[in-house]
């Protein structure tokens, strides 16, 4: 039987695993049938952001870039999206960092935890909290 | 539709989980869940009446009923003393903990 997981992210995409933990989580559940809802909190807002690329040399050895690359998490939030998962924001949260201007993801609503958040708790079957 | 939430802080006052946690109760209380908001580890830091927006919106969380409470443990390994916890803040032993999560049907972790 279908259900459906809310998980409150509260890490970026840089700071540990989380953010790549439940973005796989997520299309995981999505691919066993079961409906996703994910609230961005804290420094998991900087990952609902278009990633803005630079152009030219990076300055970031090729290690590290290679090291970088897979934990962000931009392109499986996206997808996340592309599969019917809900997705929002801490507004506050991005004003905190400067960062509300910016375009989200597409797909990506902007928010806050008194209404998108208990939003997703009247919908929800299981809420998981990610980070530390 | 879950109907009941605890949050729990263990952040100290100046770590962005813990304002967030207190936000989460704050808004869940406001919206008709059943809210408990547990300050455990670090997070009795939070419970002490520092200035500032923390201990305002625990004020308020208070005054609208909310149900908030501070492990004594916690509290007895930093030195804090019980009875510097904010007015209306109850606390508790570390094993009543289990029995509030047991109440709840999600808690979190901030």
């Amino acid at each position: 039987m279908s259900k459906t997981l809310t998980i409150m992210l509260l890490s970026g995409a840089a700071e540990n695993e989380d953010a790549e933990f439940a973005t796989r989580l997520a299309l995981a559940a999505q691919d066993k049938g079961h409906k996703v809802q994910m609230y961005l909190f804290g420094n998991a807002v900087n990952i609902s952001k278009k990633e803005t690329p630079i152009e030219g040399d990076l300055h970031i050895q090729q290690r590290l870039v290679d090291h970088i690359e897979p934990t962000k998490s931009f392109d499986r939030l996206a997808e996340i999206i592309s599969r019917g998962g809900d997705v929002s924001t801490c507004h506050t949260n991005e004003h905190a960092r400067g960062i509300e201007f910016r375009e989200y993801v597409e797909g990506v609503k902007w928010g806050d935890v008194g209404g998108s958040f208990t939003k997703y708790l009247m919908t929800s079957d299981v809420l998981l909290s990610v980070g530390h | 539709m879950l109907n009941s939430v605890c949050c729990v802080v263990a952040k100290p006052l100046g770590v962005e989980q813990g304002t967030l946690g207190i936000r989460s109760a704050w808004a869940c209380h406001q919206n008709g869940f059943e809210t408990k908001l547990v300050y455990a580890e670090e997070g009795v830091w939070c419970a002490i009446g520092n200035p500032g927006y923390h201990t305002s919106l625990l004020k308020d969380l208070l005054d609208e009923d909310g149900e908030v409470c501070v492990v004594r443990e916690d509290l007895e390994r930093r030195g804090i003393a019980p009875e510097s916890v904010f007015e209306g803040v109850q606390v508790i032993p570390a094993s009543e903990v289990a029995e509030i999560c047991e109440d709840v049907e999600t808690v979190n972790y901030f």
